[in-house]
């Protein structure tokens, strides 16, 4: 099985990769293929609203850059994970840019889920999503935030399950272990 | 005119190129109304502004000096656009003006507004991190019946959408909070849902006939 580590951290709190090393090696020792994106380092252009992904060359942003890579990493990956400081209770714009790319791997045709308009599937799978935002400090609201916003994306990206989990940035690599793999078993990627 | 404390800067959220977007449309309606009310504005496109640092030292000023500042997006994956998260925060990371204010207007593809939500709570959360009073936000969904022309010449269906704005500059220009009956006529639906999802689809297989790749529409250049 394979997974795919988004890590959405920015320059200014790479102390934080950590909790992304702490992921990848959870996974391995669970036996996942694990790779650990470090989006800060990748350059990706900001979407520009075209649509071209869907009506010009369907399935592929129009932008040539690294970003097809990442998206084609994440349809490939039977697991992704959001890794991503909570940002006033949603993702950095490290983390965003990549996903911003990425609506190409679903359909443009709309649909209807739970009586809402949504866009069809384009792939017959999508990962699993699991969501580790990152705090400073306990925050109910961003904490809420977060995890309606992980809930959502799900249903619009056909992700095939989700879980969201908050860690602090001053936890100790024990509890951010816990919490992940909390997580982890909600989705049943471990038992 | 250009009297203290009635600055108002429009940020454009979409990465449109000026003229095209739907947030420009709406987000300039508002800011010409206050200009007819004696309020001096300015109006930047956040994507283009972060490209330099020229473009983002304009930015920061340009909200420094700001007495309303009115974020006009485009809903992207149930939340704000990337450079618009960037550009928040960079801006959360500075002191703005003494008592500014933040109001939004939301526009979302899909035709019911609540989709907007999740962005809207995460818009109060930004106003709050960076010391701006939250004044409130407009949600609109089926932006994909809109334009960017100017929303005067977009036709009957925009009746509901320039009340609903026509409602917020009256408040926001006496200091007031975006009302609820602005939020309300905001979030109507334009036309009937069903007719939006299929004009909606038959404009993709327009689109993709128009490109040549009809019968491409659901390729899968990714599959494993
Ligand atoms: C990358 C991307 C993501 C989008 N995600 C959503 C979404 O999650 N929900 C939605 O209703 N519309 C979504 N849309 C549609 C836009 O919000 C819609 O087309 C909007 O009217 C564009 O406004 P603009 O002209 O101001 O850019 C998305 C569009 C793009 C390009």
């Amino acid at each position: 099985m394979k997974a795919l580590v988004l890590n959405g951290i920015g320059d200014r709190a790479q102390h934080l990769d950590r909790i992304g090393e702490r992921i990848v090696q959870e996974l391995r020792s669970l036996r996942w293929k694990t790779e650990n994106l470090i989006l800060r380092d990748i350059e990706i252009a900001p979407c520009m609203g075209c649509f071209g992904c869907w009506v010009q060359t369907p399935g592929v942003c129009l932008i040539d850059d690294a970003a097809r890579e990442v998206t084609r990493k994440i349809i490939g990956s039977d697991l992704i994970v959001y890794l991503t400081p909570i940002t006033f209770g949603g993702y950095s714009s490290e983390l965003k840019k990549a996903l911003d790319r990425s609506i190409g791997l679903i359909s443009p045709f709309f649909t209807k889920i739970n009586g809402e308009v949504h866009h069809r599937k384009r792939y017959a799978q999508a990962p699993k999503l699991l969501g580790v935002g990152v705090a400073h400090e306990p925050d109910e609201e961003s904490a809420r935030i977060f995890k309606t916003l992980i809930g959502r994306n799900a249903i619009n990206m056909h992700n095939s399950a989700d879980a969201a989990c908050i860690v602090y940035e001053d936890q100790s690599a024990t509890e951010i272990e816990e919490v992940v793999q909390a997580g982890l078993s909600e989705l049943g990627v471990r038992s | 005119m250009n009297s203290e404390g009635n600055r108002v800067l429009l940020l454009v959220g979409s990465p449109k190129a000026p003229g095209k977007s739907v947030s420009e449309a709406l987000g300039s309606y508002v800011i010409e109304k206050m200009e007819a009310r004696g309020w001096s504005s300015e109006s930047i496109f956040i994507r283009a502004s972060l490209q330099s640092d020229e473009g983002r030292a304009a930015l920061l000023e340009g909200v420094k000096a700001s007495d309303l500042i009115i974020l006009s997006f485009p809903l992207y994956v149930d939340s704000l656009p990337a450079p618009v998260i960037r550009a928040m925060e960079l801006i959360s990371a500075l002191c703005c003006k003494k008592n500014a204010r933040l109001a939004v207007i939301a526009n979302s593809g899909f035709p019911e507004a609540q989709h907007n939500k999740v962005a809207m709570s995460i818009c109060q959360r930004f106003a709050h991190a960076s010391g701006l009073e939250w004044v409130g936000g407009l949600a609109l969904g089926m932006g994909g019946a809109l334009s960017g022309q100017r929303l005067e010449e977009q036709g009957g269906m925009v009746g509901k959408i320039i009340k609903a704005l026509d409602l917020a500059v009256d408040a926001l220009v006496n200091g007031e909070s975006v009302p609820d009956e602005a939020i309300r006529l905001m979030a109507k639906p334009l036309i009937p849902g069903w007719m939006y999802t299929t004009i909606g689809n038959f404009g993709w297989r327009r689109e993709a006939k128009r490109h040549g790749v009809r019968k491409k529409l659901g390729d899968r250049p990714y599959q494993r």
